[in-house]
């Protein structure tokens, strides 16, 4: 295979710094400028970085071009820090308890693959076969029973008895307090306490929200499939919160 | 119990003994910072917010695997700035102008004297609190293409080497050092256009703009 | 048969071919009215729900219907649980003023029934901010009979601890 000429063959700094020709990036940069940059981001060794801070001590207009790199490299730093500061502490406490959440689960899903023990093993073994063994075994002792109650032994066979009657079942009757002193006037006993509203097992199903609108600082709808939450801050937190150091 | 002015290697090693407030204390020391590179990279809050996230839950989960050979925080970031990359691999945005052509193809001829205007900046030890430059920071960081934006982010926020950003961007060494070249030379040029028409700060009151400049 | 016998005979049976299939009409008219009946009534409870991340896992009595809820992945964080307060709403569409409910954390809820079919509840909800000054959330929403909605205000303190507060709905049609 030919190799086809490049212009590394013409600037002999490309292969020293590694600029590649036909990379991505149409315009070699100036050997000056290829320095400049490592210079800057401290990635020249030790008798380079040497040479080139000679070289900077001469040259005044590349010491201004390096004062401005730095410049640019603090303004994106402070704009990208601005940025972040305008996050309410709020919303990463909200992240910090979805980090909490996910950790938690990992860790009952890892608790709960733990291998078992020989006992739970067995027992999980012999669970199809215990129901049938279990009918069988109380239908052998039934005829036994069976077999020991009608057969011509010492068995008390009074017909007299037929069946042992039931005791009563206590009456429940209302706490009517104090026995009236006028039998004629009938007492209305007292109402009894108003039963809590007995709501039905709850469900598993997401709602579906038609329109929202959220006041105070901000709010989230979170719909995992089985249930809707709805997420809202109110603003200045008026109490003390759990997470602060 | 942890202090909250342990140290990295302390709150590191605590929580992998299953203290889970010595690595809240490490999210809350670094949440911030892990947002400003996310944010950096993909320009939007709540897919920022949701790289901080991952970021946490897989340093949490691989924390048995830390070595420390790195300090704690170029591990984190390095973990985060790849969230960023796979997100942003994911997610490749049709931008309607990549950067002006003219930006492309700069050469010696086209570098100014003067790569920011002195006019405009300043002091630049003021320039970094002036509000009206770090929004034409934040204007001009987001019209670099992804890959420009993503090596100005890894170098001049996290202080990533060369090496540490080429293993991240899955390129070469050269590549990435050609790479942030341009995408300094473009940040210049962008931010350039924008503080030219902003007043300049020593003279008094404000300056009718003669011209609007064709911003990209 | 006489003329009038005949005559009479004729009305009723033209009669009877009229009012067969209107009757049979009317029937198929009012069936779908009926199958599709706007809902009337509901009965909704909420539970203002205290989640503390420290606790023993216990989930008391009076949330024992909340329990798979609870326990799942959603609120692996929460260790304690407290019923701070529940109220249950009675709701009619036909009342033009919303049903409301003030909470001991200060919170208000009101409830409109707007409407529904026989598979959901058409409800629209305002929940406001502890000092009532403002809304919190406003939305309108459909949802399955009994099935659960929740809103996290965030924190909530009182004279027995600090957590979050969660407000859980549970809603269903009334006769």
């Amino acid at each position: 295979m030919t190799k086809k000429p490049t212009s590394k063959d013409k600037n002999p700094f490309i292969s020293t710094l590694g600029f590649p020709d036909g990379s991505d990036e149409p315009g070699i940069p100036s050997r000056r400028d290829q320095k400049l940059q490592m210079f800057f981001d401290d990635e020249l060794d030790g008798g380079e970085k040497d040479e080139f801070a000679r070289e900077l001590d001469r040259d005044s207009e590349l010491r201004r071009h390096l004062d401005q790199m730095g410049t640019m490299r603090n303004l994106v730093s402070r704009s990208l820090e601005l940025r972040a500061s305008e996050v309410p502490r709020a919303r990463f406490e909200q992240i910090w308890d979805e980090i909490d959440r996910s950790i938690e689960v990992e860790q009952r899903a890892a608790r709960a693959a733990v291998p078992v023990s020989i006992w739970s093993r067995l027992s999980a073994a012999t669970r199809p076969f215990r129901t049938p063994m279990l009918t069988a075994a109380a239908a052998a002792a039934l005829v036994v029973a069976v077999v020991q109650f009608t057969g011509p032994s010492d068995v008390n066979q009074d017909p007299q008895v037929a069946s042992v009657p039931e005791a009563p079942a206590p009456s429940v009757t209302p706490d009517v307090g104090p026995t009236p002193q006028n039998p004629a006037i009938a007492q209305r006993p007292p109402e009894p306490p108003p039963t809590p509203e007995v709501f039905p097992a709850p469900k598993s199903s997401a709602a579906e929200i038609h329109s929202i609108e959220f006041g105070g600082k901000a709010g989230r709808i979170s719909q995992n499939g089985t249930v809707t939450v709805l997420y809202v801050e109110e603003g200045e937190s008026p109490q003390k919160s759990e997470r602060s150091l | 119990m942890v202090s909250t002015d342990a140290d990295d290697h302390t709150l590191v090693e605590s929580a992998r003994g299953g203290d889970r407030r010595a690595f809240q204390l490490l999210y809350e020391r670094y949440e911030r910072k892990v947002y400003s590179v996310a944010y950096g990279f993909l320009r939007n809050p709540e897919d920022a917010l949701d790289v901080v996230q991952e970021a946490f839950i897989k340093v949490y989960r691989y924390l048995p695997n830390f070595e420390g050979q790195s300090s704690f925080y170029t591990w984190l970031y390095r973990i985060a700035a790849n969230l960023c990359i796979d997100h942003l691999r994911r997610n490749v945005r049709k931008r309607d102008v990549e950067f002006d052509d003219k930006l492309r193809h700069d050469g010696d001829k086209d570098a100014p004297a003067d790569l920011l205007p002195a006019s405009a900046m300043g002091n630049p030890s003021d320039a970094v609190e002036n509000k009206e430059i770090l929004a034409a920071v934040e204007d001009s960081l987001q019209y670099l293409s992804d890959k420009h934006r993503a090596v100005i982010v890894m170098r001049e926020l996290q202080g990533m080497s060369y090496a540490d950003m080429a293993k991240a961007m899955n390129c070469s060494k050269g590549t990435i050092m050609s790479r942030l070249f341009h995408a300094r030379r473009n940040m210049q040029k962008l931010l350039r256009q924008r503080l030219e028409q902003l007043p300049d700060p020593s003279e008094d009151g404000n300056e009718a703009l003669t011209h609007e400049a064709a911003l990209p | 048969m006489t003329h009038q016998r005949m005559k009479e005979r004729l009305l009723g049976s033209v009669l009877a071919s009229l009012m067969v299939p209107t009757l049979a009409l009317g029937a198929v008219a009012l069936e779908p009215a009926t199958a599709h009946a706007e809902i009337g009534k509901a009965k909704c409870q909420f539970s203002a729900v205290l989640l503390l991340k420290a606790g023993d896992g216990k989930i008391p009595k009076e949330l024992e219907f909340l329990r798979s809820f609870l326990e799942s992945d959603q609120f692996a964080i929460y260790k304690g649980y407290r019923l701070v307060d529940q109220k249950t709403l009675k709701l009619a569409k036909a009342d033009a003023v919303a049903s409301t409910a003030t909470f001991k954390s200060g919170h208000k809820i009101k409830l409109n029934l707007v409407g529904g079919d026989e598979k959901k509840l058409k409800l629209r909800l305002e929940l406001s901010t502890r000092d009532g000054s403002a809304a919190l959330v406003n939305t309108e929403y459909s949802i399955e009979d009994d099935a659960l909605f929740m809103f996290d205000v965030g924190k909530f303190e009182d004279a027995k601890g600090a957590g979050n507060l969660m407000f859980i709905s549970q809603c269903h049609r009334a006769t």
